[in-house]
């Protein structure tokens, strides 16, 4: 069924796009705070790429789901499995949870780090307390993760 | 495997004595020296220049290293970067025999001198543009005569074609162009002196700006000449300026010396401000580890036997400073600790008991076998070659461990650089490789989230326990029993209850399950409403406390992070080598290399973002979940009085 593929391409590309998407917003966010403090102290670099690297997770997460659905339906080399329209549209729910957590969760944990890259500026020995509050973000992204994993490995071809 | 104890001292010594004294705490770097309470007047004023001649060093120094010749240093030298050694003696050798004061003033010539030829250059240079904008102008012997003037200047653009019409008015003057450009067009104009009122207006009308070219009846071309003349030498004086300053970068190596030399004395300056001082002595209050009491007396023996060390009693309100204390094999868990910050004086370090956890959950997280050896082998190396000091060394023996757990998890896991090992052909190595694999968390996710709750409601368990031992050993038998006691038979409890209910353990004890949960909320109801003093609030406390099993709940699926941080670096792993197999596939003839360069930048990659989320994860766990269990935190974290370098390592012989 070409439709119920259709379906499973919607969904990698959905998990791709709004996590990457999220990821990008968050890493601007961050980037931005980081050339502020390289700025004023570049030996601060490796510190502040840290901090612009975390919100980049989520987008990791979204490419991971999109290549687990393509292996899936075999459009990674081999050949397309035929399943059925509810399946794909199962494949496609299954996107979901990590692209939504992955767009917001990227997207805010880049606000955080941004915020931390002023813990660098400041204190720089006291950055690991900030890395841990950004992180804290990235939780729901792991979570949206978790299903989206557990989802399409149990769904039946 | 705790908090050290700390002792609050006050040392006395005389004036005389008073800076060998300071010197010997400076490099023993284990005394935290307190602000005393006292007015200012009674506060020691050292009187040194340190700050001073340290700002004028750090000058010589960037400017010696903007001229000095780049060497060579390859790649290892520059990873390791170790600060060079300096025997003590060598020390005072070198200061003494290095006149830096009259080195630093040569220098601040020697500079202003550059930068004033580096200013007339770049001003002839300026004025060069100027001139070959007016190319054309004739040489002007006299401005003014008795008769006539001439002018030289610009007229915006948009205005020209009117000024010009204006000016063809008056029979008495002439304008010529000389150039132009979109902005702004030049002109000369001469014209009679007896219409300079009418003139002057129309200028002012039509925004005419005169300009000075500083010609003095020279053409303009001469005059370019002249300045390119200029220039040249101007430039010569500025290279012999600047390769005498280069002369001087031999002496860089002092400098950085110099440079700690003097850092050093004005952290010891910055000390004793906060010291008290009489006409004759000088007292210091500081934070001792008990510990090291006896080692300090000796070695301030060594350089004086007129001072008075006497032990203070510590008063309730002190904020005590934290010393972690940890056996050899714990410390770098220490590093993950510093992160949180440190527990209360009276509170336990939490250290030993994370310790086994957060090696298990890094594991868990990275769960490739030949990512920790990777790991490992890479923090071994750093170790050796940078020889890092303080929280970055504990963080390189903290990796080296988690590397040597993960190896072993990733073995039970079967991740092997994501390797799918169904698909490897059959021989000895695939056949160890599945004989030693015991989980496959791919096709078995549910398992590894099961082993990741049992791990958490163990930890969750152990963090109560820590707070009943903790509160029994200091006499607080109530509180214990009552606090971490009864949550932790309670989750044993509940944890028993699920393991019979999910057919783990034998149906046959489901009624002692049972009345043991009945049981269990009992006490909970009785016993967590203690505080309240009303028999109503006491039982409505207690039920409230039930509602924590929520946040125990939440707890516990925490730690299903474990599982999706693991399947995470499989699977990325796996996507690499499928990635440079597509490549490789797809190019001819050179597919191979692209292999290569895919495999290497992909699984390097993985394994910095893969380390970077199982650290942060697997510490997170510790913080939020574990950490509450028994801490409060928010202790003062020992800040010593210690010698700290730029550019050398001071050693003893």
């Amino acid at each position: 069924m070409d439709i119920a593929i259709a379906f499973a391409v919607l969904g990698a590309a959905t998990a791709v796009v709004l996590a990457g998407t999220g990821s990008a917003l968050g890493m601007g966010a961050a980037g931005q705070a980081a050339s502020g403090v390289v700025s004023e102290d570049p030996d601060k670099f490796g510190k502040a790429l840290l901090f612009e690297a975390l919100p980049g997770t989520q987008g990791i997460y979204g490419f991971l789901a999109g290549i687990m659905i393509l292996q899936k339906v075999g459009l990674l080399g081999g050949s397309v499995i035929d399943i059925s329209t509810g399946v794909g549209l199962q494949i496609l729910f299954a996107a979901l949870p990590i692209a939504f957590t992955g767009l917001f969760s990227g997207w805010m944990q880049g606000k955080v780090s941004a915020a931390g890259i002023g813990v660098v500026a400041k204190r720089p020995g006291e950055a690991g307390k900030a890395i841990i509050l950004s992180a804290m973000v990235e939780t729901y992204a792991v979570l949206g993760l978790l299903v989206t994993i557990l989802l399409i490995t149990n769904i039946s071809v | 495997m705790s908090v050290s104890n700390m002792a609050k001292i006050r040392l006395t010594v005389v004036k005389d004595a008073y800076d060998g004294v300071i010197d010997v705490l400076h490099n023993l770097g284990t005394v935290e020296i307190e602000q005393a309470d006292a007015p200012e007047k009674d506060l020691y004023q050292p009187e040194s220049k340190a700050e001073y001649w340290q700002t004028n060093a750090k000058f010589a120094l960037d400017l010696l290293s903007e001229y000095k010749e780049e060497e060579k240093k390859s790649f290892a030298d520059k990873l390791a970067s170790t600060k060079r050694r300096v025997r003590k003696d060598e020390l005072e050798d070198i200061l003494n025999g290095f006149d830096y004061k009259s080195l630093i003033a040569e220098l601040e010539n020697l500079d202003k001198k550059f930068n004033l030829y580096r200013n007339k250059i770049s001003q002839h240079k300026k004025e060069i543009n100027t001139l070959k904008e007016w190319q054309g102008l004739p040489a002007i012997k006299e401005k003014q005569t008795r008769f006539s003037k001439i002018l030289i200047g610009t007229v915006p653009a948009a205005r020209y074609e009117n000024f010009v019409q204006a000016i063809n008015e008056e029979k008495l003057a002439e304008s010529i162009k000389i150039s132009e450009s979109e902005r702004e067009v030049r002109i000369s104009m001469v014209f009679a002196n007896q219409i300079e009122d009418k003139i002057n207006s129309i200028l002012e009308q039509f925004e005419f700006k005169a300009v000075d070219l500083g010609l003095d009846a020279k053409t303009i071309d001469s005059r370019i000449k002249e300045l390119n003349k200029e220039i040249e030498e101007n430039q010569r004086t500025l290279e012999l300026t600047k390769e005498r300053i280069k002369q001087y970068a031999i002496h860089i190596p002092k400098f950085q010396i110099l440079y700690d030399y003097l850092s050093w004395k004005r952290e010891q300056d910055e000390a004793s401000k906060k010291a008290m001082a009489t006409k004759e002595t000088v007292s210091i209050i500081g934070w001792v580890p008990s510990s090291i009491l006896t080692e300090l007396t000796k070695n301030i023996d060594k350089v004086t036997n007129i001072y008075l060390l006497e032990e203070l009693e510590i008063d309730p309100e002190d904020k005590i400073p934290v010393v972690l204390k940890n056996a050899t094999a714990i410390t770098p868990f220490e590093s993950v600790t510093e992160i949180y910050g440190a527990p209360l004086q009276d509170e336990p370090d939490p250290t030993v008991y994370l310790a086994p956890f957060f090696m298990i959950y890094f594991a868990f997280c990275l769960s490739d076998a030949a990512y920790g050896l990777l790991l490992a082998l890479l923090a071994y190396a750093a170790l050796k070659l940078m020889n890092p000091s303080g929280m970055s060394r504990k963080l390189m023996k903290l990796m080296i461990m988690c590397g040597i757990a993960t190896f072993f998890v990733g073995a039970i896991f079967g991740g092997w650089f994501g390797i799918t090992i169904s698909e490897l052909p059959p021989g000895p190595i695939t056949d160890f490789v599945n004989s030693i694999r015991l989980l496959d968390p791919v096709q078995d996710p549910m398992t590894v989230m099961l082993i990741a709750f049992i791990l958490g409601f163990i930890q969750l368990v152990v963090g109560n326990l820590v707070d009943l031992f903790w509160k029994l050993k200091h006499g607080q038998v109530v509180d214990g029993l009552l606090g971490g006691g009864i949550w932790a038979l309670f989750l044993l409890i509940i944890g028993f209850w699920i393991a019979v209910k999910a057919g783990a353990v034998s149906g046959d004890l489901q009624n002692i399950a049972n009345y043991s949960v009945i049981g269990g909320v009992a006490a909970m109801v009785l016993t967590q409403g203690r505080e309240k003093k009303n028999i109503f609030a006491k039982l409505a406390s207690g039920v409230a406390s039930l509602y924590g099993l929520v946040g125990y709940l939440s707890d516990i699926l925490s730690y299903s992070r474990l599982l999706a941080l693991g399947l995470s670096t499989g699977i990325i792993a796996m996507v690499v080598n499928l990635v440079a197999g597509l490549f490789a596939g797809m190019i001819p003839y050179v597919g191979w290399l692209v292999w290569i360069v895919v495999i290497v930048a992909g699984h390097l990659f993985n394994l910095v973002i893969s380390v970077l989320g199982a650290f942060i994860h697997s510490g997170r766990l510790q913080y939020v979940e574990f950490f509450p269990k028994f801490l409060v935190g928010g202790g003062r974290k020992f800040k010593p009085f210690i010698k700290t370098s730029k550019y050398i390592t001071l050693t003893n012989q």
